[in-house]
């Protein structure tokens, strides 16, 4: 795992420091303090709002640090996507321009959560017993054979250690490429499906957030490679916290005794 | 007068043609690719209300602006939810302009290099910037005509400083930043980009430039820094790029 020593004396701020919530179907966001009583910076340290995805920017000043509360009505810029929109938070003093903390991936206010990271669903996919569907605007969804007969497919899906072992790291493999490579989508916090996967893959499997994008890649070639060996890594950690190898043993000993 | 063409849009099966078309080319000396591609109605459909002009252009910029004017229209009617992740659409242009953005040899051949990525917009949000149209299109959107090297290079040609400045975001989304790229390494005298500027081996070239402006950027609030103070606080490798006007 790479590490990093930090010598900018900046502070990394909780993604809660703040709450970001979109309004008017996305066309802007309200910006409201949670715990910035938490820090101690100086009180006319400015306080900026930053809205970008990989190819547009905008920014908001929110005023002093000691005398903000709530901003409403931030426009969004419609360069920006909104289904790659993110947010940080950035703390500045006046007089040197330097950044004295700063809150990436901030926390965004939302209702809705889906009932599984993996729904699935019987269709007919003729020769295919299974397919993973996901792209970025939808969340991912397995697809089985229908045509699968005589076998309880659903029992399958959601018990077979077998099944588990041999079906979900490729299915999970797709997914984080999606995520990472394809959405270029890395903070675990949000509501989109993809922070719920990545918080999921982070805290369940126990493995590092994604890499983010740094001097240490000499061409976003290497930084590439860096994304794609972290999801190998993570697909390992999926399958060891999960004890596919185990399971999948146990299980087939269990079958060929029964047959 | 440059006749006015329906915009369409690859289908999947058109743009795995256009690929396999790429991957021949590759192959053998041919100085275009076949002409029924663009107009091939198995596999690619027709956005309504969509046009593009046969024109040639003359530089980046002008196809950015061209582009850009497009994207405008697409968004006004309308006519993709995601225009910069519409693989199709922009693969359909790659393929419809792919005279003008394909280098060719001294024999008038087709001279591609190993990925498609220049002409067929993928998927891979990290690498987007590298397709020829959709990359310029964006620039021009976002920045307009503010930043000169993003447009230096002429349209066949990889642009080394399109890879280096679009490839973080931290330094595309600064225009403070993209300036004082601009400030060090635009001969304004000329309008070219100076000599040394992308030479990899050379110091202070611009990829150094993206490497040095990610570490200040973790210390110093960049965007509100004037122009002037960035190109100032370079270290001394940066000498050369600097001319008394920004120091």
């Amino acid at each position: 795992m790479r590490r990093h020593f930090n010598y900018t004396d900046r502070i990394t701020m909780k993604r809660d420091s703040v709450n970001v919530e979109l309004q008017e179907n996305g066309q802007s966001c309200c910006v409201e303090d949670k715990n910035l009583a938490d820090y101690d910076f100086p009180p006319d340290a400015q306080l900026f709002l930053e809205i970008y995805d990989r190819y547009a920017f905008q920014r908001e000043f929110l005023g002093s640090f000691s005398s903000f509360k709530r901003k409403d009505s931030i426009k969004i810029s419609e360069l920006i996507s909104r289904e790659a929109l993110r947010y940080r938070l950035k703390l500045v003093d006046k007089t040197q321009g330097r950044i004295l903390g700063e809150a990436k991936g901030l926390a965004t206010v939302s209702s809705q959560q889906p009932d599984s990271l993996l729904p699935f669903q019987l269709d007919d996919l003729t020769n295919l017993v299974y397919e993973v569907e996901c792209s970025t605007y939808e969340q991912p969804l397995l697809r089985v054979n229908q045509r699968l007969l005589g076998i309880d497919i659903e029992w399958i899906v959601e018990n077979d250690p077998i099944f588990h072992a041999l079906v979900l790291p490729a299915v999970v493999k797709k997914i984080l490429t999606q995520i990472v490579l394809d959405d270029a989508i890395l903070e675990i916090n949000g509501n989109k499906w993809q922070n719920l996967w990545l918080y999921f893959i982070v805290n369940e499997c126990h493995i590092r957030q994604p890499p983010i994008e740094g001097e240490d890649e000499e061409t976003l070639d290497d930084y590439e490679t860096t994304l794609k060996d972290w999801i190998n890594d993570a697909v390992q950690a999926f399958c060891y916290s999960h004890s596919f190898i185990e399971d999948f043993e146990t299980r087939y000993k269990m079958v060929r005794e029964n047959e | 007068m440059n006749s006015k063409v329906k915009v369409r849009r690859f289908t999947e099966p058109g743009i795995e043609k256009f690929r396999q078309t790429l991957a021949d080319a590759r192959q053998q000396a041919i100085t275009e690719l076949p002409e029924h591609l663009v107009d091939d109605e198995s596999i690619s459909e027709e956005i309504p209300g969509l046009y593009v002009e046969r024109k040639q252009f003359l530089s980046k910029l002008n196809a950015g602006r061209y582009f850009a004017d497009l994207v405008a229209e697409i968004r006004r009617k309308s006519l993709s939810k995601k225009i910069y992740s519409d693989v199709g659409l922009w693969s359909w242009l790659g393929a419809f302009y792919f005279d003008q953005i394909c280098p060719k040899d001294r024999d008038g051949n087709l001279k591609l290099g190993k990925e498609d990525t220049p002409y067929i917009l993928t998927s891979n949000f990290w690498k987007f910037h590298r397709h020829r149209l959709a990359a310029l299109a964006r620039i021009y959107e976002v920045h307009q005509e503010s930043c000169k090297l993003l447009f230096a290079e002429k349209l066949h040609i990889e642009g080394e400083f399109i890879e280096q400045l679009m490839s973080y975001q931290e330094v595309f989304m600064n225009p403070r930043l993209l300036k004082a790229a601009e400030a060090l390494y635009w001969d304004q005298e000329n309008s070219i980009p100076r000599p040394g500027a992308k030479n990899r081996k050379k110091r202070g070239n611009v990829r150094r430039f993206v490497a040095v402006a990610l570490q200040f950027d973790l210390t110093y609030d960049m965007h509100s820094m004037k122009i002037k103070d960035i190109v100032d606080i370079l270290p001394q490798e940066f000498d050369k790029f600097r001319v008394p006007s920004t120091s």
